[in-house]
């Protein structure tokens, strides 16, 4: 059973009458259609299947409740729901909006940075105040995302709760529409999913935005290589510039490291919300290194989004581009909330944003990101710099010198990154007694005064947690805060806090994960490994070849 | 005197030719007779193809009809045809390659035609034992669409269909035109290099209208040019290329 294949002039419910098709996953199907009173809107029909799982219906009335509260927060909600009689089937209907989706923007071309930056910024205060109310999407795309007209581009989002559909039916034809779009767990079971897997779409929907492509090289084509996406998804990234660069784009370098922690497979790796990215996103367009191809035409045709001083909605749109185009325009714009006017003179988009965002959250592991220090203005600043550098390091120098002449060896806590670094070798050492383990230890030492007493200075506790790393199949490797394990099936010694753990596998998908040790809390974790997949072809001309309609010939 | 000689050596030239036309002629060896023959017996019945197990194989210009049509279309040289009750099909053998088409008349309302292609569909699969991928009903829109005559042709491709054990890629033909359905399904196995889906493709572009016949012959498959060389009709040549 799927859902309701209706043809124009159906009435669905008594009241709606379908005009046109609008999508169809399978489980869903999506109808233009108008109210007695002439009124545009979108009707969604779902398997009539659903309306007999009350726990699917108790979850689409649940998110329909609590998307109507965040009406004002760039989230549309339902405006009515129930059932047709006729085929059985559970619908809702919404406003039809006429702005633009962010699939109807990007078909013309990448969008600049900016637009880019505030569409992800408008996200992050839609899906974040989502998250905040225990609501999840979990099935972002991006004809699922509207987008507003400058300067603020206020984003609007659709389908709150859809995803309880497609958990319930999943079809193929589900799968081919929203695979470029999913995250690993929603894949694989054993991981939960939350607010990263939201986070995982953005930046797959930032990267889409940025380039006019989905990221993933199995879905460039439609439909996309479901066998091969289940594959890609879990293996190590390209990173996006390089993938940027295979599709024929141009994207700054500057932003792998910011996508590749947005697209870890591991949720807990990734920003912690929609807003740390923004954010991550804006520092990385403060920090003055951007792309250099900015692409703002591809807003043009909607009516200037690229220019600040439109404000007045899509007087270019084209009249088919999207339904209810011919209407009256930028309904949907008032129906939300704007986002913030910028303040200070800086131009409106992302850099803007970033102002406005909250204070800044910790990102561990992307150095990269921060703000690169300000050059100097003249070269009369110069030797002050190097005078001043040189009077810090001469006191940081004697302060180190007399610090780890006393006797107690210092009080400072180690940095949980510095420690673990130490502690990894010296642990491992200490399970293992080698003759290279005092060296490996004197090494760490010069790391600083606290290495000293995580190798167990005389007088001192253990302050190591014993952590051991089981894999699946077993690992080749296992590295540690950068520093390989003699033996990676053994337990090791790790100080409390935040370690970066590689496990990787000839033939296997390198695993990444930060763990959080805990003094007093020994750790057993342990990887499950995903066979690699051969990877994606090097040139984006390479095209593959199959049987029927995917002959190359 | 010259004529006198010439008179002798008329005389000795006529004695001659009479001594030898005279003489006896040699012994002629018998010329052998041929033996009596019976009456020749009649050519072997065209085979009627309505039956996989009749063995029509197919070549170059074979047109065998639609079953539920009067469209033929020309199937894939060397394969085993036959216009069966239900569809009309044409295999390698009983495993692998195979392709299935029947004509309908499709419901006016579009719901309900869509259904009646699905159950067709259906139909066709377990006609020739293939096994259609989950949800196991043809998504709205289709891989390709293209307008060829007065047909719009629109076409699904699965590539997780399977026929026995083999797994291999299925293409879905819906040839659509007012009031007629042409509806053919395609399996290839994954492992198949003997480029069948391009034969089951040119089957499918070779779709024609029929020469329009009667009586109990119009139902037999238009076994023009088979393999076997049992029939030489060559019936269902019209040239209205409708599709």
């Amino acid at each position: 059973m799927t859902a309701p294949q209706l043809g124009p002039g159906h009435v669905v419910a008594g009241k709606y009458t379908v005009r046109a098709v609008l999508g169809y996953t399978g489980a869903t199907a999506t109808y233009h259609a108008t109210d007695p009173q002439g009124g545009q809107l979108v009707v969604k029909l779902f398997d009539p299947a659903i309306g007999q799982r009350a726990d699917v219906m108790a979850a689409l009335d649940k998110s329909a409740g609590e998307s109507a509260t965040l009406a004002g927060h760039g989230v549309l909600p339902p405006l009515d729901a129930g059932y047709d009689v006729s085929t059985g089937a559970p619908f809702r209907a919404s406003e039809l909006l006429t702005i633009p989706s962010l699939a109807r923007l990007a078909e013309t071309g990448p969008l600049s940075e900016e637009v880019t930056g505030a569409i992800v910024r408008g996200l992050s205060l839609a899906l974040d105040a989502a998250h905040a109310r225990g609501l999840y999407h979990h099935a972002l795309k991006p004809t699922n995302l509207f987008v507003g007209p400058a300067p603020h581009y206020p984003v609007l989002i659709t389908d709150f709760g859809i995803r309880v559909v497609h958990e319930a039916l999943p079809t193929q034809e589900m799968y081919a529409v929203a695979a470029p779009w999913l995250a690993p767990e929603q894949l694989y079971s054993g991981v939960p999913v939350g607010p990263q897997t939201d986070v995982y779409a953005v930046a797959l929907l930032a990267f889409y935005a940025l380039t006019g492509r989905p990221y993933w090289w199995s879905c460039q084509s439609s439909p996309p290589d479901i066998q091969t996406w289940q594959q890609e998804i879990v293996a190590p990234h390209v990173p996006v510039s390089q993938r940027a660069r295979e599709l024929g784009r141009s994207l700054n370098g500057v932003l792998d490291g910011l996508f590749a922690r947005a697209l870890a497979v591991n949720p807990a790796e990734r920003p912690q919300s929609v807003g740390e990215l923004a954010q991550a996103l804006a520092q990385y367009a403060a920090g003055g290194m951007r792309q250099e191809t900015p692409k703002t035409q591809a807003m043009s045709q909607y009516g200037g989004y690229p220019a600040a001083a439109e404000q007045q909605g899509y007087p270019g749109a084209p009249a088919a581009s999207y339904p209810g185009a011919g209407g009256p325009t930028s309904q949907a714009t008032v129906a939300f909330e704007m986002a913030p006017p910028p303040g200070g003179s800086a131009p409106p988009g992302m850099f803007q944003a970033a102002q406005a965002a909250p204070a800044p959250m910790p990102t561990p592991g992307l150095p990269v990101y921060h703000e690169p220090p300000p050059k100097p203005k003249s070269g009369s600043m110069v030797p002050v710099i190097i005078g001043v550098v040189s009077a810090v390091l001469i006191a940081g120098g004697v302060a180190a010198w007399l610090f780890l002449r006393s006797p107690s060896g210092g009080g400072a806590e180690p940095s949980a990154s510095a420690a673990g670094s130490g502690s990894a070798s010296a642990a491992a050492a200490s399970a293992e007694p080698t003759p290279g383990s005092s060296g490996s230890a004197a090494a760490t030492s010069d790391a600083g005064p606290g290495e000293e007493k995580a190798d167990g200075g005389a007088g001192e506790p253990d302050k190591t947690v014993q952590v051991k790393f089981v894999c699946t199949p077993a690992c080749d490797k296992v590295v540690v805060d950068g520093e390989e394990l003699k033996d990676p099936s053994a337990a090791i010694g790790l100080l409390p806090g935040k370690h970066k753990v590689e496990a990787s596998k000839q033939g296997y998908a390198t695993r990444t994960e930060t763990i959080s040790v805990e003094l007093g809390s020994p750790l057993e974790k342990k990887f499950v490994l995903v066979p690699s997949s051969p990877g994606p072809s090097p040139t984006p001309t390479k095209k593959k070849c199959g049987k029927f309609l995917k002959r190359c010939d | 005197m010259k004529s006198f000689v010439r008179v002798w050596v008329s005389l000795f030239a006529l004695a001659l030719a009479a001594a030898a036309c005279g003489s006896t002629p040699p012994p002629v060896e018998p010329v052998p007779t041929a033996e009596p023959t019976e009456e020749p017996a009649p050519p072997p019945a065209p085979k009627k193809c309505e039956s996989l197990d009749e063995g029509c194989k197919a070549k170059i210009g074979t047109a065998a009809k639609i079953a539920g049509s009067d469209y033929v279309l020309q199937p894939p040289k060397g394969w085993i045809y036959a216009r069966l009750d239900k569809a009309t099909v044409a295999q390698v053998d009983g495993k692998g390659a195979v392709l299935a088409i029947v004509g309908y008349e499709p419901d006016a309302k579009a719901p309900a035609a869509k259904k009646q292609r699905d159950t067709k569909l259906a139909e066709l699969a377990e006609l020739v034992g293939v096994q259609l991928p989950a949800p196991k009903t043809l998504p709205v829109k289709p891989n390709q669409t293209k307008k060829k005559g007065e047909f719009n042709l629109l076409s699904w491709q699965w590539d997780q269909a399977k026929r026995g054990d083999e797994q291999g890629a299925l293409l879905v033909l819906s040839a659509e035109q007012a009031g007629r359905v042409l509806l053919g399904l395609g399996f290839v196995p994954e492992n198949d290099s003997s480029n069948s889906d391009a034969g089951i493709m040119s089957a499918f572009d070779s779709i024609e209208k029929g020469e329009s016949s009667s009586g109990e012959s119009s139902k037999a498959s238009s076994d023009k040019g088979s393999e076997d060389g049992s029939s030489k009709d060559k019936q269902g040549s019209s040239k209205d290329k409708s599709p």
